[in-house]
């Protein structure tokens, strides 16, 4: 807590009693915000999925049935086989685990990154926003998915390295929202109360405005994640992102572009899961988003 | 000075009297400032496209000249060394920077690596695929997101409304090539034995074959387009429609459709008018999946082939054209804003 006489608001946002209040808002959240709960409870099946992807697997999701090619959904094959005879669930279950560990790689450089140059961007003002403003520029108009793709190529193609190029294209829309954020919250008077009682700057980022613009960056960071698992999912569809045989849903899809008459399971079930990842994200986000915005409650 | 009781009663309208003040020369040139200053700030912007794209495509590992070369086999050190010296690729990086950004300042793209084509003449080839495909889906997606956004706001919170929003939360989960995948490579095969004829044919040379291998794409990257766009005119209708102005415009009797149109749509519209504008600058760039599915040679599909070769130039002209429009549709968007919101003008 902040040493000074003044309470500044920034802090309050801390409270000692955390653990009892974030009991009652998650209670709170389901009452208010069903289909955003429904949200969460997608991704909590998502990330139970890909966290125990070994478990849930019924076979090796690399390995070959050569006899069993092709095989329509049934009691083993809970979602068919491809042409090789590999379990197409087990495939999609492992597929879980790569969209996570690239949304998460995303949020955990780009969106976080994103925040950092946002807070000091905003806060500093004068030249340094305006240049700082004009490198976000210039990122931003930078074609997306071109970046992504010149970036994964360049760096190769790994599931980090795809995950470090999303956020690359991340970082910049992530600093622009929080850039805001803060440049409404450091008019404040809290912040000038903490200036003047001695707060130095990175006293007044870091511990006055950090906790005000967290809940736009959780908000952000949702939203991000979704977004993450979405272009990993394009940029394996192109096939230049997470390289075979490993079971992103993207390149699962681009594999059964040519096969999707003889076997459509092969098309239907990794689209379902990119589909029911980012529902979920999306659904939890806005609930999010409305629940921590009061000017958004009810809409 | 005597001020007039009646400040209206001068011989002028007051809008054109109080143009002769000084007051309204400062505000005049305060407007022009804004514009300038607009103006300016693409050149950095595009500067630091060109600077983000060039290093980026020298971080690529592999060698042109050893692709253009037929990937080495059967070729000599010397050939490839004489091959690369040719294409200035021997040249310090900033010399290669300013050779490249000089061509760019006269529109000159200069040529693929690859094919040694001109890259001006592909991108007029394959601009006009791409252009149609995102000017076809945005102008969709407004007549499908306008009409559905003013209905889902006004009517809130009732089946019409949470109709249209499951259509559009349906629009931003599902993943657009997914859809296409299935649409183009399973439905229409399968049910309908018909695919759209691979390739492009030019509106104005055979519209009907053009007509056939576009509406599908066009349909189905409209439709994710409203999604967003549908979102976005419910939720600023919505923030209208509590206004005063809207609250008097009922009062004083005003028929609903009236409010609606007239009033509250005119106001919301503008910044769904502004996305629509962003949305086909990012379009531009992001056509390369559907590009992908129907065989479409836009310039999406264009820069993909060209990464994986390390084409540079093709990419760093395509890169750098998609981000021209971009910026400019950006500024133009904002310019027109304070022409159509006094409000905005005068702020």
């Amino acid at each position: 807590m902040s040493t000074s006489a003044l309470p500044a608001a920034g802090d309050l946002v801390i409270s000692p009693r955390r653990a009892p209040r974030t009991l009652s808002a998650t209670a709170r959240f389901i009452r208010r915000k069903p289909l955003g709960a429904a949200g969460a409870l997608l991704l909590l099946v998502v990330t139970i999925t890909a966290l125990f992807a070994p478990q849930i697997a019924r076979f090796n999701r690399l390995e070959f049935h050569a006899a069993d090619a092709y095989t329509e959904p049934n009691r083993t094959y809970w979602f068919g086989t491809d042409q090789n005879g590999r379990d197409i669930f087990s495939r999609v279950v492992w597929g879980a685990r790569i969209s996570l560990h690239v949304g998460a790689l995303t949020v955990l450089f780009g969106t976080t990154f994103g925040l950092a140059f946002g807070l000091v961007s905003a806060y500093a003002g004068g030249k340094l926003d305006f240049w700082a403003q004009r490198v976000v520029d210039s990122f931003q108009a930078f074609p997306a998915l071109f970046l992504a793709l010149a970036l994964t190529t360049a760096l190769g193609r790994t599931i980090t390295n795809v995950g470090i190029a999303l956020a690359v294209v991340t970082w910049p829309a992530a600093s622009r929202v929080i850039r805001s954020a803060v440049l409404s919250q450091k008019q404040m008077t809290y912040v000038e109360a903490a200036r003047a009682t001695g707060a130095g700057t990175m006293r007044i980022l870091l511990r006055h405005l950090l906790p005000n613009v967290m809940s736009v960056f959780i908000v952000m960071a949702t939203a991000a994640l979704a977004q993450a698992i979405l272009v990993e999912a394009s940029l394996s569809f192109l096939g230049v992102g997470v390289p075979p045989p490993e079971p992103s849903w993207g390149l699962m899809l681009l594999e059964a572009q040519a096969k999707a008459v003889r076997a459509p399971w092969l098309a239907v079930f990794p689209g379902l899961a990119i589909t029911v990842a980012v529902f979920g994200f999306n659904l939890f986000g806005d609930a999010l988003r409305d629940f921590l915005d009061p000017r958004l409650r009810g809409r | 000075m005597l001020s007039s009781p009646h400040p209206r009663a001068g011989p002028f309208p007051r809008g054109l009297a109080a143009l002769s003040n000084g007051k309204d020369k400062e505000r005049l040139t305060a407007v022009q400032r804004y514009v300038i200053g607009r103006v300016l700030l693409i050149v950095p912007t595009i500067i630091g496209v060109s600077l983000i794209v060039f290093v980026i495509m020298r971080m690529l590992p592999g060698d042109v000249a050893v692709a253009a070369l037929g990937g080495g086999q059967g070729v000599s050190q010397e050939q490839i060394a004489r091959y690369r010296e040719q294409l200035g690729l021997d040249d310090p990086l900033p010399v290669q920077y300013a050779e490249w950004a000089g061509g760019l300042l006269r529109l000159d793209f200069g040529r693929s690596l690859l094919t040694g084509q001109s890259i001006n003449e592909d991108i007029t080839n394959r601009l006009p695929v791409t252009a149609e495909l995102a000017l076809g889906a945005i102008l969709l997606s407004l007549v499908i997101a306008l009409p559905t956004g003013i209905l889902s706001a006004v009517y809130q919170d009732r089946p019409a409304d949470y109709l249209i929003r499951l259509f559009s939360i349906a629009g931003l989960a599902l993943p657009v090539f997914w859809i296409q995948t299935l649409v183009r490579n399973l439905l229409l095969p399968k049910y309908f034995d018909w695919i759209p004829p691979p390739g492009y044919a030019r509106p104005w040379e055979d519209f009907l074959t053009n007509l056939e291998q576009m509406w599908l794409p066009v349909l189905i990257l409209g439709y994710f387009q409203s999604a967003v766009i549908s979102r976005l005119a419910r939720s600023t209708m919505l923030d209208v429609l509590r206004e005063d102005y809207i609250r008097t415009a009922w009062a004083k009797g005003l028929r609903g459709r009236a409010v609606i149109i007239r009033h509250a749509a005119r106001n919301a519209l503008l910044p769904v008018l502004t996305l629509a504008a962003v949305q086909l600058g990012v379009l531009l760039g992001g056509a390369a999946i559907t590009e992908s599915v129907f065989a479409l040679p836009g310039i999406g599909r264009f820069v993909v082939d060209a990464i994986n070769n390390r084409d540079y130039p093709v990419v760093q002209a395509i890169v750098m054209l998609v981000a021209a429009i971009y910026v400019l549709l950006n500024l133009a968007v904002d310019l027109l804003y304070g022409v159509i919101d006094p409000r905005v003008r005068l702020a």
